[in-house]
């Protein structure tokens, strides 16, 4: 008999420890705190592929590296435009993502192969409207360096505007937010700290150090001086 | 001209073409700072034109200091 009542007694309390657990358990996961998310782990490898390090670069920016406010950055795209733009972080990161490894090679003498992520600089341009007469695309930094690649390339070639590299947010030293993953093309048409996209239909405008001797084609297979 | 004479001045080219070269190095890899020490003299550009070019008349002058050198050694021990 005594066993009897003791086990009446405990079944209701086992009830409501068990109660009380999938409470707690329910309002973990529904109403609790979101997980708190952390910074990404950079990637060294791809598909079987080395990958360099995000800090692997030497800085040779002209003026060192940007410190870009994201809350009043905008990227802004005009020129030969039908509609002139003024893209923010975030919308630029609504646009369709893609991932590409390709090798930097500066024409100090080292190179860096790195997982680019972006966006495509052509997404970016057509939604402001090309102009059918425009056949450059001049680019601007905040530092105010600048340099220009043909349309034609950055169309042809899915040129991309990297916001990350190896899978972490593209770091300030390497251009943040913005970078221009120019394939095959020397270092210097790598732009950093981009805020300005311009179409034009000059194809002899000259950037930074391409006023400065520098090839204006910035071709990989060529000297990066002359023409 | 004599040798020792010839020596000293071939020694002395040597030497400017070797710091010419290390400076125009410099103006390639760290230009920021070479550009401003140069007042805008040097830049990365002419830096780079340079150097690819120094590279030539230097090894023509250390074959010169070394055949000199050597020369002048022989005669010394005999």
């Amino acid at each position: 008999m005594g066993t009897a009542t003791v086990s009446g007694k405990a079944l209701p309390a086992a009830a409501l420890l068990l109660a009380l657990l999938v409470t707690g358990l329910l309002a973990g996961c529904l109403g609790g705190q979101a997980p708190e998310r952390l910074p990404g782990v950079e990637v060294r490898e791809y598909q079987g592929k080395d990958l360099s390090s995000v800090n692997d670069f030497r800085e040779n920016s002209i003026l060192g590296p940007q410190h870009v406010n994201i809350t009043d950055y905008r990227l802004t795209i005009d020129g030969l435009v039908g509609e002139p733009r003024n893209f923010t972080y975030d919308e630029v990161l609504g646009f369709p993502p893609y991932e590409k490894v390709v090798t930097l090679s500066c024409d100090e003498g080292w190179d860096a192969t790195i997982l680019w992520r972006g966006v495509k600089v052509s997404d970016l341009i057509r939604a402001a409207g090309p102009d059918p007469r425009a056949n450059t695309v001049i680019f601007a930094a905040a530092d105010g360096y600048t340099t220009s690649l043909p349309l034609e390339y950055i169309v042809n070639r899915d040129i991309l505007l990297a916001y990350g590299m190896n899978n972490i947010t593209m770091p300030v030293e390497r251009g943040y937010p913005f970078e221009l993953v120019a394939e095959d093309r020397w270092g210097y048409k790598w732009i950093r700290w981009v805020t300005g996209i311009r179409l034009s239909d000059d194809p002899s405008y000259r950037g930074f150090w391409e006023s400065r001797g520098y090839s204006n084609s910035g071709a990989l297979n060529e000297s990066f001086f002359g023409d | 001209m004599k040798r020792r004479d010839l020596q000293r001045a071939v020694g002395w080219l040597l030497l400017v073409l070797a710091l010419l070269l290390a400076v125009t190095g410099l103006g390639i890899t760290e230009y920021q700072v070479i550009t401003a020490a140069s007042f805008g003299l040097l830049g990365k550009a002419l830096s780079f034109q340079l150097h690819s070019l120094l590279w030539i008349p230097f090894l023509a002058v250390l074959a010169a200091h070394l055949a000199l050198s050597c020369r002048g050694g022989k005669r010394g021990k005999d």
